[in-house]
């Protein structure tokens, strides 16, 4: 697929429709996935998958148009409709795209050759199959590997030349018993031999027994809790980075303010659109902005709030390459408005280490995932959630697992923050961050 | 009559040919297309963003061939991109190992009918119902602002409406050829209100149904658009609680262990019965051994409610003109059925798929749909408890309530989420009752349960069945749900369900 003749097609209809100025997301993709289900492994493919999600404006209005056929015709027709109900623009005109936008790792040959081979991923799922099964007390396992490659473009009416890259994606996720899971997620190809013990590694980790808050005698009270990084990347992106869109501030309906301490001195956190090989990483934010690094917490002082390019007209500023097309629900990326969005985020690690965090507790919780997280209040940061996946900390061993339904921890992510009492020197890399484990309180409800 | 959809002979045909081919190279294929055209309208923060025009499409290719089974998604309905899809199948085939169990599917049952679904518009007065959701809810919130001026609020309503028309077909190689055309429309509001001292306090409500946008916007006689009195009250009403949230107190896990009931309205009993429940009766999720309530050979692993629980899924009483899950059939060409999933407080059904009925020996029940071109798999749709006898079914909440020395009214929620053994759904707020009467308004609230426990305690219900709570069913794949049950359910305070306030 040609993205960038049908983007230079588009420029020219977007002319003779006299708009003034057009912005133009595609994306189209190729998936292989194999599913794991217990012994089983089922191959699937997405091909030929077109996304393009387009802005427009004419005389200081703004029309959204999204589709998933490359047709120019179904272009025209949405830019008519778009602009009959175009409400007003937040700025004159898309940005301007530099000659020569930066050069970011996003491209791995070696996952591009593997998703050309359905056997060799086959196999790959078949050995971690294996490999988990032969530890004693495995029941189910459930997975998947996925490797994708993705044609992704940025172009406006006003630019030289698109922003444009080609992304690879690698996979791979193991959970074992619906007790604990894993998994490694790249644009480049991990250690496929790692990737093959995954399985077999969480379920030696398992401990064989489970407890309630009862007979803990910790039911009602505060106790010390390790955050798994996974739960931490949560955490942040569903409740505190809310706090950090310039869009929220403007609305007043942050708690922040620039130059306030948002968390304990220990905390230092970029905001990175450009690291080697993650998630969001692209020359361009999809407005066309620049993507960057952005130090956005510094000993717990936060020193700046994350910009679209309507915040960043708002308040006079420059955007910080944070207007993202994030999905909400039914929406796909194409789809859905452009909003501040944090790219991926890399927290400093601390210099505790994380054995040595456990050994300190003599009655806690390590948590990797509450169930139902995504229901909190966004407003307020509080969170009562039942804790799905994690370990029972019980004289600084990782004693038990929570038994199922009988756990609920409760706190607020905001104040979360501001209370960490260690950050450990060990570090995850969740492919969309790289992120320690932190010890906080939380009530056990 | 059932409605045709658009471009009924041009999927045909393209149909015909690309599993012409495929019938040459498999055993079997079946081909899903599903179109949805959609306005929609969003009103965040700072922006108010119009989609007057949206347009979606894609493509779900199956093979089967010597008990292995290969899925493609493709993007557009083109001939030669099917056929390009086929040989990768085949190539997906190859590589695929022998399943276990050989894969095969259950027949579809009434193959000859070709056309369900309900009227649904092919355009939009876009214009009209954007103008009529805009003044209509903002007007709303002032009028709500005015009338507690004295506590100074800010009402600040952020919405996101949709109404679409849904296209699909489904056909095989053995000559089916089945078509579906549906209206949906759905309106959500998050309502955050600003107080004294700046606290802050936040709802989520949602109407949503298998209805044209008249749904929530109705035409006057004068020719103007305007919310339904329906709509205007149901916003009003949550407005009104996101008010009053900003007085709510919270309970200490001690307060909670002196509650001998909870009272759950169907908004906040809709997603419990999902999550605990529904979910474990998804027969994919049985296969793979990670239900709750049956083990892997389909056998029940014990009661999942009392006697007077019935678990329910599909339309209510037979009707497809309501609940926002509603389908009449599933993305395979099954016809969807009532599902009685548990009776008497019994697994006696699962929601299946043909692969998963072919798997139990079952016959297919209509369970399996895919978002947009997706791999099929069970699902639900409107899932309910429904009362199995009358002998504790009241008439209203009053009678409901009137024995109760110490209970919590459940009302709302902002979503759920299920493990195997547990679930958890948050509930947007609660009333104290004390004695018999409803007192203060308590802050938001985690609900957890044990699945196969929770519901045993049930020991009431009150008013007629409704499935209003509207969901977004994230498995993989996002599908529109329904859920809920009698307006109220009762359950006696037992140790496998917990309750968290915040605050």
């Amino acid at each position: 697929m040609q993205l960038e003749k049908f983007a230079k097609q588009a420029v020219r209809l977007a002319a003779r429709l006299r708009l003034d100025d057009i912005e133009i997301l595609l994306t189209h993709s190729r998936t292989l996935s194999a599913k794991i289900e217990n012994k089983d492994v089922n191959l699937e493919l997405k091909q030929d998958i077109f996304n393009a999600g387009v802005r427009v404006i004419r005389k200081g209005r703004l029309g959204y148009v999204p589709m998933t056929e490359p047709s120019l015709d179904l272009l025209k027709t949405g830019i008519k409709a778009a602009l009959e109900r175009a409400g007003a623009a937040p700025f004159e005109s898309f940005a301007v795209i530099k000659p020569g936008p930066q050069k970011v790792k996003t491209h791995d040959p070696k996952v591009a050759r593997m998703l050309e081979r359905p056997l060799t991923v086959k196999n790959l799922a078949q050995d971690i199959i294996s490999q988990t099964f032969k530890v004693k007390g495995v029941e189910n396992i459930e997975g998947a590997i996925n490797l994708s490659i993705e044609d992704r473009l940025v172009a406006t009416m006003h630019s030289p030349a698109p922003a444009l890259a080609q992304r690879t994606m690698f996979s791979a996720f193991v959970d074992v018993n619906s007790r604990d899971f894993d998994f490694a997620a790249s644009r480049s190809l991990p250690d496929l031999k790692k990737v093959a013990r995954l399985g077999r590694n969480l379920a030696r980790s398992l401990p064989g027994k489970s407890t309630t808050p009862e007979k803990e005698k910790v039911k009602g009270k505060k106790v010390l809790v390790i955050i798994h990084p996974v739960m931490l990347e949560t955490m942040l992106r569903k409740l505190i980075v809310e706090h950090i869109y310039a869009s929220t501030v403007q609305d007043r309906m942050s708690r922040y303010t620039v130059g306030d301490r948002v968390a304990a001195r220990t905390v230092t956190l970029w905001d990175d659109g450009t690291a080697p090989y993650s998630e969001s990483t692209f020359p361009t934010d999809d407005e066309g902005t620049p993507t960057r690094r952005t130090k956005v917490i510094e000993n717990g002082t936060l020193l700046t709030l994350l910009y679209d390019r309507a915040s960043a007209v708002k308040d006079g500023v420059e955007s910080t390459g944070n207007g993202r097309r994030r999905p909400v629900l039914i929406e796909d990326e194409h789809e859905a408005p452009v909003r501040c969005t944090a790219s991926d985020l890399f927290l400093a690690p601390g210099k505790t280490q994380l054995s040595r965090m456990v050994k300190d507790i003599k009655h806690g919780v390590l948590v990797k995932y509450l169930l139902g997280f995504h229901t909190a209040n966004k407003t307020t940061g509080d969170f009562t959630n039942a804790l799905y996946v994690g370990r029972i900390i019980r004289n600084g061993r990782l004693a038990a697992l929570p038994e199922p339904g009988r756990w609920a921890l409760k706190g607020n992510a905001l104040d979360c923050l501001k209370d960490i009492t260690a950050i450990s020197r060990e570090t995850f890399d969740t492919g969309s961050g790289v992120l320690p484990w932190v010890q906080v309180e939380l009530t056990v409800a | 009559m059932a409605p045709r959809i658009s471009n009924e002979t041009e999927v045909k045909r393209v149909f015909d040919r690309a599993l012409a081919y495929a019938k040459a190279r498999v055993e079997y294929a079946d081909l899903l297309y599903e179109r949805v055209v959609r306005i929609e309208l969003q009103k965040l923060p700072a922006q108010l963003i119009a989609k007057p025009f949206n347009a979606k499409s894609r493509i779900q290719l199956r093979l089967l061939d010597k008990g292995r089974k290969a899925e493609i998604k493709v993007g557009t309905l083109d001939l030669g991109s099917i056929k390009r899809a086929v040989d990768a199948g085949l190539k997906l085939l190859r590589a695929s190992p022998k399943p276990e169990k050989p894969v095969r599917l259950a027949p579809i049952p009434n193959p000859r009918k070709v056309r369900y679904g309900l009227p649904a518009p092919a355009r939009f007065p876009a214009d009209d119902i954007f103008d009529a959701l805009v003044k209509g809810i903002t007007g709303l919130a002032r009028t709500v602002e005015r009338k507690h001026g004295r506590k100074k609020v800010e009402v600040k309503p952020e919405f996101w409406f949709f109404s679409q028309r849904e296209e699909k077909a489904i056909a095989d190689t053995q000559g089916t050829f089945k078509t579906q055309v549906l209206p949906r429309t759905f309106l959500q509001t998050i309502t955050r209100v600003k107080g004294r001292n700046n606290r802050m306090t936040q709802t989520r409500a949602r109407l949503g149904n298998v209805r044209p946008y008249t749904d929530i916007v109705r035409e006057t006689p004068s020719g103007r658009f305007s919310l339904t009195p329906g709509t205007r009250k149901f916003l009003t009403d949550w407005f009104e609680r996101t008010i009053a949230l900003q007085d709510a107190v919270t309970l200490s896990p001690a307060q909670i262990k002196k509650l001998d009931h909870m009272i759950l309205h169907y908004s906040a009993v809709g997603v419990f019965v999902h999550e605990a429940l529904g979910h474990n009766f998804e027969a994919d999720i049985v296969k793979a051994g990670g239900s709750g309530i049956i083990d892997k050979n389909g056998k029940p692993r014990g009661e999942v409610a009392c006697e007077d629980v019935n678990i329910m899924d599909g339309p209510v009483a037979g009707d497809f003109t309501n609940g926002f899950g509603t389908e009449c059939i599933d993305d395979e060409g099954v016809e969807v059925q009532s599902k009685l999933l548990a009776e008497n407080g019994k697994m006696v059904g699962m929601i299946l798929s043909r692969e998963t009925a072919a798997y139990f020996n079952l016959e297919p029940n209509g369970g399996a749909f895919s978002e947009m071109g997706d791999s099929r798999i069970p699902r639900m749709t409107n899932t309910y408890i429904m009362p199995a006898s009358k002998r504790n079914w009241k008439h209203n909440l009053k009678q409901l309530i009137k024995g109760v020395k110490r209970g919590i009214i459940l009302f709302g929620t902002t979503g759920g989420a299920v493990s195997k053994d547990g679930m958890s759904s948050s509930v947007q707020l609660g009333y104290l009752v004390l004695n018999g009467r409803i007192t203060r308004m308590v802050k938001p609230s985690n609900f957890s349960a044990k699945t196969l426990y929770a519901l045993r305690y049930v020991d009431g219900f009150a008013g007629p069945v409704e499935i209003s709570d509207v969901g977004f069913c994230g498995k993989g794949q996002t599908k529109y749900v329904g859920d809920g049950g009698p307006t109220w359910t009762r359950i006696r305070n037992n140790e496998y369900v917990g309750l968290s306030v915040q605050g």
